[in-house]
């Protein structure tokens, strides 16, 4: 399936379907995503910051697109660099600065870390450390809506790294066999760590793998919102009703290196600045006020705005208490009586 | 790490060495070089230095002593290092006797440093090995682990060896708490406890109590005599060890609430008094020995055969005036006391098995002077210099620290032959 | 452990197993069993035989030969409201499937913060006697046994192949279930019903004053051969089938070390960072250490891969013979 971008009066025929609000509030998340990506990074090389993280940063549209016609009886999993996923659905920034911090307050608690990120309550299943680790997870949830009996989906997000482990290939072959509920997204932004998904990848089009497992496949401009979205809004409502899985290849570019320790050995000042002109928010923010569906003015306040959040986010993440040591072992089990560091039980 | 003290190879075929003389004794300082020990060879007799500087200490050979070569007889602990059990040390020589090759006959030849290594290296010098089981047992029981002899695997002790050996002495403790015992007077604080000799029993103090009550010192404390197995009215029990003995002893004080005691012990009973004083867990205020066994080689050997054999009273009066320079001391009571204790069926044959075991041939088949030296109450002794049962040349082995009394015109029998001076010597410790 | 009034009849081992799944999968929607061959051929050990026939489809689901992400998509299910019980065909096959075991089930909850459960169970059929040689018998319970999030268990009788089962489908946190090829045609008495029996808790076999012998899934059984036997030569020993690795039942190994003084844990993985090696070191660290009246021994599988030939592989774990002269030795006093 190749995506059309059907206009009507210019404008991309999905961004009449969808409610005014939810551009502006999609425009917004992605300014949030970029904001609290960049505050993340601040705190990192300030050293309050424990471990390393993965930004990001240039993947926004993306990120939202792919969520933003989810609710909370729908799962997500996600990747290593999902703090855009996680905003995407819904996740509080104090909660998630909180996290960073190892925080009690954190959405783990502080036992998880960036890498962790997840509120199972509404619908995110989390994000993963292992490259690869969510798709089976993601698969496993769409069974269990198909036999509750539920119109939910589940959104699974990878990047272009995973789509060579067998659990890719294990788990688009189950979801195609199933015919479950569950939209594959591979954020494509041409790296693994440092390998290039030319080198790594056998197919030049990731969505190419679709066929060998009987699934619809397409690859669209990962960085325009309004491709994703309709990308997003047909393999959501083919999932919804019955018709199976979907993958969607998202090309895109992540700005920063993969993790904080990264020295971009691998790729050209001239490759990140020419993605860096196809910034997604910039991209998206021209269109909606191309479109008319906002000023100028509502744009700074909507910046603004994001700031106070994300001012408010750090506040209450560095005021937040930090775990008890002797609560070291508590959550291993449910339920379980409280065991000692060395599993004996009190 | 204690360095230990062989008996070294001086000759090419020497296998044992007898030693004719220490110049030390437990507890001396040596410098290293400095005169240990001589010991006799084929050749001649050999002067042996100390391959050490500190304290010698559990000296296992003495003079007269023939031991073979590589045997540990002492060692030397630097200032301020734990002793261990003597055990250990014997243990630690004989698994693995360090080979000693001296060059020439003047070289003392002593173990090297990487020889005492490659030995300890080798499991020998682990200490005692014992199960958990059989550990905690011992605690409990407040017995020591080197009193016990291990039946397991690298003669680890377990606790059935622990539960024969308490069995063991508590039978022997048990039957000793049917020890027979005399009230000679009860008193408030310490206890004086009287242990006889060879042969007699606890009347045989009578003589002394009296003296002693005389003295007038002795208004406030108790005296206890104690008749030993095989004695006066205890049963013949067969105990084979001194520790045995004092351990039935003890059994006694305990039952008699006995809180603390000073004991005097005469001739064999100064043995199991020594003995006793080193390993009771009633307290020990003070040791008084009268003509005490176990400090020289020998005794009269003739003299106890005679004693226990004697058919007839006159034969038997004649033999018990051996104990005494004063004839006149041994009078028709006292011959008939010691005749009824013998003619007590049994008596002479548990008589003969214990002289047997203790003295045979005329030899002490045993040793206080080291328990003598690792006791810290006051030890007097009290020696008569006519004594024709263990002369009185004992006593000098004794260590300079313990006082000694040494009366003129007395035999064997200070305490009645002596009666005022020995009360006075004991009232003395009182104090 | 509470029966019904129920007749005494005799099941086997595979067949308690199919009955828990049965009453399981009738007792709670959620429940569904996915594996690979267990649908209509009925499980390579036979032990799924009718369910499918019962429950159909989409309760029983037979999949690809894909473990990693078929145990994944157990843990996904789990998280989400569903109940999985997931068939290995084989203990050796849960390599593949490593990652979604220990890296996702064992840590969503701690990770996560708590605010998720995963309630699956894995099952696997293991050890080695059929001459299924290196690649297919071996005993890997150990390497879970180390790993916390996870619970693990070895059933050696039918009666408890059942009642585990049953608690494990019960219980909120993933349960490794390791099941010994050679029992599943051993049989026992299994009451009929709903029952259950505790994880973490050991059972005594056998009481016994001369010596403890700990020991797991098969050899437990072996165990109480060899009891047989000792108890001709004078020696009384007291079995006790762990039952649970993890958690393990401490406490009733201490009280009965305690009580005989001497140890042998027996165990078919390899012996070396086995579960002997913990049950020693429990003892030592514990009350029981003033106990002990020998060392304690380890009887485990060889160090090396099972092999095919049927002496080598015999001789590869632990017989009743190996333990009837461990326990003469030990009690003996010649270890």
């Amino acid at each position: 399936m190749e995506c059309v971008e059907d206009k009507v009066d210019g404008t991309p025929a999905i961004l009449r379907r969808v409610p005014e609000s939810a551009l502006r509030d999609a425009l917004r998340k992605m300014i949030l995503v970029r904001r609290f990506e960049e505050s993340a990074e601040q705190a990192y090389m300030r050293g309050l910051i424990h471990g390393t993280m993965h930004l990001s940063i240039g993947q926004e549209a993306s990120a939202i697109g792919m969520t933003m016609l989810l609710n909370d009886d729908d799962y997500i999993t996600s990747t290593h660099r999902g703090h855009g996923h996680c905003i995407g659905k819904g996740a509080d920034p104090k909660r998630m600065f909180a996290e960073f911090f190892g925080k009690e307050t954190g959405y783990c608690h502080g036992r998880g870390g960036s890498m962790h990120i997840a509120d199972v309550s509404r619908g995110n299943l989390g994000a993963n450390g292992i490259v690869g680790g969510g798709l089976p997870i993601a698969v496993g949830a769409a069974l269990s809506i198909k036999k509750q009996g539920r119109q939910s989906v589940v959104v699974c997000f990878f990047g272009d790294g995973a789509n060579n482990e067998g659990a890719f290939h294990e788990s688009l072959n189950f979801a195609a066999i199933w015919k479950l509920p569950v939209v594959f997204v591979c954020e494509n932004n041409r790296y693994g760590m440092s390998m290039s998904v030319e080198r790594s990848t056998a197919v030049s089009h990731v969505s190419q793998r679709a066929a060998a497992y009987d699934m619809p496949g397409a690859t669209i401009d990962g960085n325009r919102l309004s491709d994703v979205l309709q990308a997003a809004a047909d393999a959501i409502a083919r999932a919804r009703n019955g018709g199976g899985p979907t993958l969607i290849e998202c090309e895109t570019y992540r700005i920063r290196g993969h993790s904080k320790s990264d020295r971009n050995r691998y790729r050209t000042r001239e490759e990140i600045e020419s993605w860096g002109a196809r910034d997604p928010i910039t991209l998206f923010e021209k269109q909606l006020l191309e479109c008319g569906f906002i000023d100028a003015a509502a744009v700074q306040v909507m910046r603004a705005d994001v700031e106070d959040e994300i001012k408010a986010a750090l506040d209450f993440a560095q005021e937040s208490p930090s775990p008890e040591v002797g609560e070291l072992t508590r959550d291993v089990y449910s339920g379980a009586p409280e065991l000692t560091r060395q599993g004996v039980s009190q | 790490m204690p360095t230990e003290v062989i008996l070294p190879r001086v000759d090419m075929d020497m296998t044992e060495g007898s030693i004719t003389a220490w110049y030390v004794n437990e507890g001396d300082s040596v410098k290293q070089g400095e005169p240990l020990f001589d010991i006799e060879t084929s050749k001649a007799t050999m002067e042996i230095e100390s391959p050490a500087s500190g304290i010698v200490r559990n000296v296992t050979a003495s003079v007269g002593d023939t031991v073979p070569v590589g045997t540990v007889i002492a060692w030397i602990y630097a200032t301020g290092e734990a002793v261990r059990e003597p055990e250990d040390a014997i243990e630690a020589a004989t698994v693995q006797a360090p080979e000693v090759v001296s060059a020439t006959a003047d070289a003392p030849a002593v173990p090297s440093a990487r020889e005492l290594a490659t030995a300890s290296s080798r499991g020998a010098n682990v200490g005692t090995r014992a199960t958990p089981a059989a550990r905690h047992l011992a605690r409990e029981g407040g017995v020591a682990l080197a009193e016990i002899s291990g039946s397991g695997p690298l003669g680890r002790i377990v606790k059935n060896d622990v539960l024969a050996f308490v069995q063991r002495t508590t039978a022997a403790a048990g039957r000793s708490a049917r020890l027979n015992r005399i009230w000679l007077q009860r008193g408030n604080a310490a206890t004086i406890v009287l242990v006889h000799g060879f042969a007699a029993e606890s009347n045989s103090w009578r003589p002394l109590w009296n003296a002693m009550r005389g003295a007038g010192m002795f208004a406030d404390v108790g005296v206890l005599a104690i008749d030993l197995p095989g004695h006066g009215k205890s049963p013949d029990d067969d105990m084979s060890s001194l520790p045995e003995i004092a351990h039935a002893i003890e059994a006694v004080l305990t039952d008699e609430q006995v809180e603390q005691a000073h004991l005097v012990g005469h001739s064999f009973g100064g043995a199991v008094a020594t003995q006793l004083a080193a390993s009771s867990r009633v307290p020990v205020r003070s040791l008084t020995l009268l003509a005490p066994a176990g400090i020289g080689e020998n005794c009269n050997w003739a003299f106890i055969n005679g004693v226990t054999r004697a058919n007839d009273r006159a034969a038997l009066k004649a033999w018990l005036e051996e104990l005494v320079q004063d004839a006149t001391f041994i009078d028709e009571a006292f011959v008939a006391t010691a005749e009824q204790q013998l003619a007590r069926p049994g008596r002479r044959e548990a008589l003969e098995r214990m002289a047997n075991v203790y003295f045979r041939d005329g030899r002490l088949r045993f040793d206080i002077t080291a328990l003598l030296s690792s006791l810290y109450v006051p030890v007097r002794v009290v020696w008569g210099a006519a004594d024709r049962i263990l002369p009185i040349a004992h006593a000098d082995r004794l260590a300079g620290t313990i006082a000694q009394h040494r009366l003129a015109g007395v035999g064997h029998l200070p305490q009645i032959e002596a009666g005022a001076d020995v009360a006075r010597v004991i009232g003395e410790q009182l104090r | 452990m509470n029966t019904a009034m129920s007749e005494v009849r005799e099941l086997t081992y595979a067949q308690a197993i199919n009955e828990a799944l049965a009453i399981a999968l009738e007792r709670d929607e959620s429940v569904f069993l996915m594996g690979e061959d267990i649908g209509v051929y009925g499980g390579a050990f036979q032990v799924t035989g009718g369910l499918y026939e019962r429950f159909g489809p989409e309760r029983v689901m037979d999949t690809p030969i894909a473990e990693l992400a078929g145990a994944g998509i157990a843990v996904g299910a789990a998280m989400t409201g569903s109940r999985p019980v997931y068939e290995f065909q084989f203990s050796d096959f849960a390599t593949l499937a490593m990652e979604q075991i220990v890296n996702q089930a064992a840590k969503m909850r701690y990770m996560l913060g708590g605010g998720v459960s995963v309630p699956v169970v894995m099952r696997f059929p293991a050890g080695s006697g059929t001459g299924a040689a290196a690649q297919h018998s071996q005993s890997l319970e150990a390497w879970f046994a180390h790993v916390p999030g996870l619970k693990v268990v070895q059933p050696s009788t039918p009666h408890d192949a059942k009642g585990l089962l049953l608690a494990a489908l019960d219980d909120p946190d993933p349960v490794m279930i390791f099941e010994h090829k050679l029992l599943y045609k051993s049989k026992g008495v299994v009451p009929e019903g709903y029952y259950v029996e505790p994880l973490g808790k050991a059972v005594m076999r056998r009481q016994g004053a001369d010596l403890t012998i700990v020991a797991t899934s098969i050899m437990s059984v072996r165990a109480l051969e060899a009891a047989e036997t000792l108890a001709h030569d004078g020696i009384d020993a007291e079995v006790l089938d762990l039952r649970s690795i993890r958690p393990i039942d401490r406490q009733a190994i201490i009280d009965s070390v305690q009580k005989t003084s001497r140890l042998i844990c027996v165990y078919e993985g390899v012996q070396q960072l086995g579960i002997g090696s913990e049950i020693a070191a429990i003892v030592s660290e514990s009350e029981a250490f003033d106990a002990l009246d020998a060392p304690i021994v380890r009887l485990g599988g060889a160090d090396c891969p099972l092999p095919y030939n049927p002496q080598l592989e015999r001789a590869a774990v632990p017989q009743v013979a190996d333990i009837v002269d461990a326990a003469r030795r030990l009690v003996g006093g010649r270890i």
